[in-house]
């Protein structure tokens, strides 16, 4: 084994051995502890429908993210555009609608992805205008939609037969159709699935995609060779935030079926987080999101053994994600090193 | 080698030699620099040049061979070690910290500390003891990132000097300065040799050798041909060595041209911050024609380059290109129209430094929406990439390879290839040749010639006036924002050049019609 496939390795098992030192400060064996975990997270049909339901909001929250940096853009404004169309989504959800049922999910889902692109492309186009930092609007966007929508759960919107601020169960016909019932599978994985081939599809084979990475490579190179860089980092925005818009529209009408203040959690970020790990490559970040669901997942299960709180979970994908940044970043100066001695 | 032969050279490397895998880069080359000389060291890109100097600087270790420094043997591991023993060197491309003031950045690292802080006062003294010796006024507390590239430079060889550096390395110093700051330059490397510094110095541009160095050293294939006395060379003899009997540049002769390809008329910008205004602005160029706009640095060359590229900040005038108005449109609808450019900055306008070549020649607008959406490759294969690479020239260079790894010639061959994949009407292009070394200078100069005599027309932006004679037709020279003298290539002369361009009045009547 070669120095750098030995210095990854070892990237890989310290966070490793830090979980199993947590999970070994349980009430059970470490052993049992981690059967546990991958018990609850991978064993059997029912864990593994779970886990992947679990992923889909991750992996679309990723790919949102994904778009963006690779354009150059950091949107970080994933969460407020999940939440809005989390909102969007279970507004035309709960409403009885003028127009035939079976467009209904549709229909939903659309508005959803409208409102979340729509969303981030201001703020790109703000960015481009104004040149105002996108990481600071973005952010600070998050404040406005998450309030915002957590307002209109607890006023306008709430569900009148209920005290906390929620809207109403979104209509049966809304709701993405279940595809193996008995496990909160539905027709949204078809949804992601969709969603990964034409972020692939787009970035491999289309020159939007490879123009996306030109701008993501170095602006202003991109400018002089004539390429139209405001309407990319636009265009780009815009489709981060349509997927995270469909993120939220999976939360709501394929897992919780209504909005309520705080519903995605960590999905956003942990996205954003997927994003960065999988250098913005969307099978590596479809793969990573499905391992990071079946570990909080099998996290949860580990919590009944060991009685951990399974949000130690988030502490360890924190030590995971610390250390392959650092592993990372380690290969990469290799690789720097080899390119200037060539 | 003993003792006596290394006697009086304040470094001598014995018989240093490195391969890179089936590379030979260095060849077994023994180089000895006193102190107190300007060393000289020429040879085309990839002779080995930059090698031997990270050697010297402790980058790249040597295969064999030894690296003596005033008679003893010493160990160069690293560009700390380096440092430590007296040498210092100024790249290229600048190591400067660009948010930090003049004074931090020189500093850097060699802090002096009282109570745990740093002394602002003694290090400013001492900055300040090294500037006034060399002649050099500074501002101390200006930050590096709103300084000209010219006193950027100055800083790197006080933060040198500051460090105790005895061996000064320069790589290109030349390379980005306009024709005054280069002035300056070798000027200051006369006074730092005065003070007993020895100064290696890497060049392209043999004028500079003859005007500066006190001995030469040319290399080739990663072996050192031969050291003389600058004295006793002639620039003729060195351009043979530095070749090895390749061909040399000539002179193109006057061609008559034909349709009106691009016309300017009355074009003025605004001035904002550092910018100049451009004042009302004629020009033509004609298919087949090189038409070479030259200034001193900062008299609106940059500005007029950018409005004729991006339509930048103009207020008044017309820019038609094949009767097409194209004033206000973006710069892909130029190139739609038959317009390319090649701008003057490789690393941070002409060419992505991280993709591969294959990637940077398929960089590129679409005519209409939904091409967009077809394959990115625009029907560039790998093999017709290859083809093309070999029609340049580029050394070293497959498909897959970064630019970054690229020389600096090689660079510039793959942004003019790109250039002219567009089969262009009108090229665009500023300083091809600048930090390029004379065989690659030749054969960019003699692609744009060729496409010229195809009838493609060239408006070449350069502050190398041997350049402008050697290529254009018509010279026009900006002086403040307008067009002070246009000049007919065949019948101009440096002085004239010279003149037109510190806004001074003809001496004879040699004025031509665009």
């Amino acid at each position: 084994m070669n120095a750098s496939a030995t210095r990854k390795l070892a990237w890989i098992l310290l966070p490793v051995a830090l979980a199993a030192g947590l999970l070994s400060t349980g009430q059970t064996s470490l052993t049992e502890a981690a059967s546990a975990l991958l018990k609850s997270g991978f064993a059997g049909p029912d864990a593994l429908a779970a886990t992947v339901a679990r992923a889909g909001p991750l992996i679309l929250a990723g790919l949102a993210a994904a778009v963006s940096f690779r354009s150059g853009v950091m949107n970080l404004g994933v969460e407020g555009q999940v939440y809005l169309g989390a909102m969007a989504a279970a507004w035309v959800g709960f409403s009885h609608p003028p127009f035939p049922g079976w467009l209904h999910a549709g229909l939903a889902t659309l508005l959803a992805m409208l409102v979340g692109a729509t969303a981030a492309a201001a703020i790109g186009w703000i960015h481009e205008r104004f040149r105002i930092d996108e990481v600071i609007t973005s952010i600070m966007f998050n404040y406005l939609a998450v309030l915002f929508t957590a307002y209109l759960a607890t006023y306008p919107l709430k569900d009148p037969d209920r005290w906390s601020g929620t809207t109403p169960l979104v209509l049966p016909t809304a709701q993405y159709r279940p595809l193996w019932l008995g496990t909160d599978l539905t027709a949204g994985l078809v949804l992601v699935i969709l969603a990964i081939g034409v972020v692939l599809w787009l970035f491999y084979r289309t020159r939007l995609g490879f123009a996306w990475g030109l701008c993501g490579l170095n602006r202003s190179v991109t400018a002089w060779a004539g390429l139209p860089t405001g309407a990319l980092i636009t265009s780009s925005m815009a489709l981060s935030g349509a997927l995270a818009g469909l993120g939220g529209a999976l939360l709501v009408l394929g897992l919780h079926h209504r909005f309520w203040a705080g519903l995605a959690g960590s999905v956003p970020w942990d996205g954003i987080l997927l994003a960065l790990l999988a250098d913005n490559r969307p099978l590596l970040l479809a793969g990573l999101g499905l391992g990071l669901a079946a570990f909080l997942n099998g996290m949860t299960g580990a919590e009944a053994v060991t009685q951990i709180p399974s949000s130690m979970g988030q502490v360890i994908v924190v030590l995971f994600l610390i250390s392959a940044l650092l592993g990372r970043r380690q290969t990469r100066q290799a690789l720097g090193q080899e390119a200037e001695a060539a | 080698m003993t003792a006596h032969e290394t006697e009086g050279n304040w470094i001598q490397t014995v018989h240093l030699s490195k391969r890179f895998g089936a590379n030979e880069a260095v060849r077994s080359v023994s180089l000895g620099v006193r102190a107190g000389e300007v060393h000289a060291i020429i040879g085309q890109n990839g002779a080995g040049k930059s090698t031997l100097m990270h050697m010297l600087f402790g980058v790249v270790q040597p295969d064999q061979g030894s690296i003596h420094i005033k008679g003893r043997e010493v160990q160069l591991r690293s560009p700390r070690q380096a440092i430590a023993a007296g040498i210092g060197m100024v790249h290229q491309h600048f190591s400067l910290a660009p948010g930090l003031s003049v004074l931090e950045n020189i500093v850097l690292g060699a802090e002096p500390v009282r109570y745990g802080l740093i002394d602002r006062r003694r290090a400013k003294e001492r900055a300040e003891q090294i500037a006034t010796q060399l002649g050099i006024p500074l501002d101390y507390d200006a930050k590096v990132a709103s300084l000209p590239v010219g006193i950027r430079q100055r800083v790197e060889i006080i933060k040198a000097l500051y460090r105790g550096t005895e061996l000064l390395i320069l790589d290109e110093p030349t390379a980005l300065l306009t024709p005054q700051e280069s002035r300056q330059l070798l000027g200051l490397l006369r006074g730092l040799a005065a003070g007993k510094i020895a100064v290696i110095l890497i060049t392209h541009k043999l004028a500079e050798v003859m005007e500066v160095a006190d001995r030469v050293s040319v290399m080739r294939q990663g072996s050192l041909i031969a050291t003389y006395p600058t004295k006793k060379v002639s620039e003729r003899l060195l351009t043979e060595l530095v070749m090895g009997g390749q061909v040399m540049d000539q002179v193109r002769p006057h061609r008559p041209s034909g349709d009106i390809l691009l016309a300017v008329q009355r074009l003025s910008t605004m001035s904002s911050g550092r910018r100049v205004a451009l004042e009302a602005i004629d020009l033509t160029v004609r298919a087949g024609e090189i038409t070479a706009v030259v200034a001193a640095a900062g008299n609106g060359e940059t500005e007029l380059f950018e409005a004729l590229a991006h339509g930048t900040e103009i207020t008044a005038g017309q820019i038609l290109l094949k009767e097409r108005d194209i004033t206000n449109v973006p710069l892909g609808s130029r190139m739609n129209a038959g317009l390319v450019v090649l701008p003057p900055d490789r690393h941070n306008q002409a060419l992505y430094l991280m993709a591969s070549i294959a990637d940077n020649l398929r960089a590129g607008s679409v005519r209409r929406w939904w091409e967009w959406f077809l394959p990115p490759d625009r029907g560039l294969s790998e093999s017709t990439i290859a083809q093309r690479l070999t029609e340049f020239n580029v050394m070293g260079g497959r498909p897959a390879t970064l630019v970054r790894a690229l020389s600096g010639g090689n660079q510039q061959k793959v942004a003019l290839a790109r250039t002219l994949s567009h089969a262009p009407s009108l090229l665009l292009v500023a300083n091809p040749t600048r930090g390029v070394d004379i065989a690659s200078g030749q054969l960019l100069h003699d692609r744009i010639r060729q496409e010229a005599l195809r009838g493609m027309g060239v408006l070449l932006f350069t502050y190398d006036l041997d350049e402008a004679l050697s290529l254009a037709d018509q010279i026009l020279v900006l002086y403040k924002g307008a067009i002070a003298g246009s000049f007919r290539g065949d019948r101009v002369t440096m002085q004239d050049l010279g003149a037109a361009m510190l806004g001074l009045p003809p001496t004879a009547p040699k004025e031509a019609n665009g």
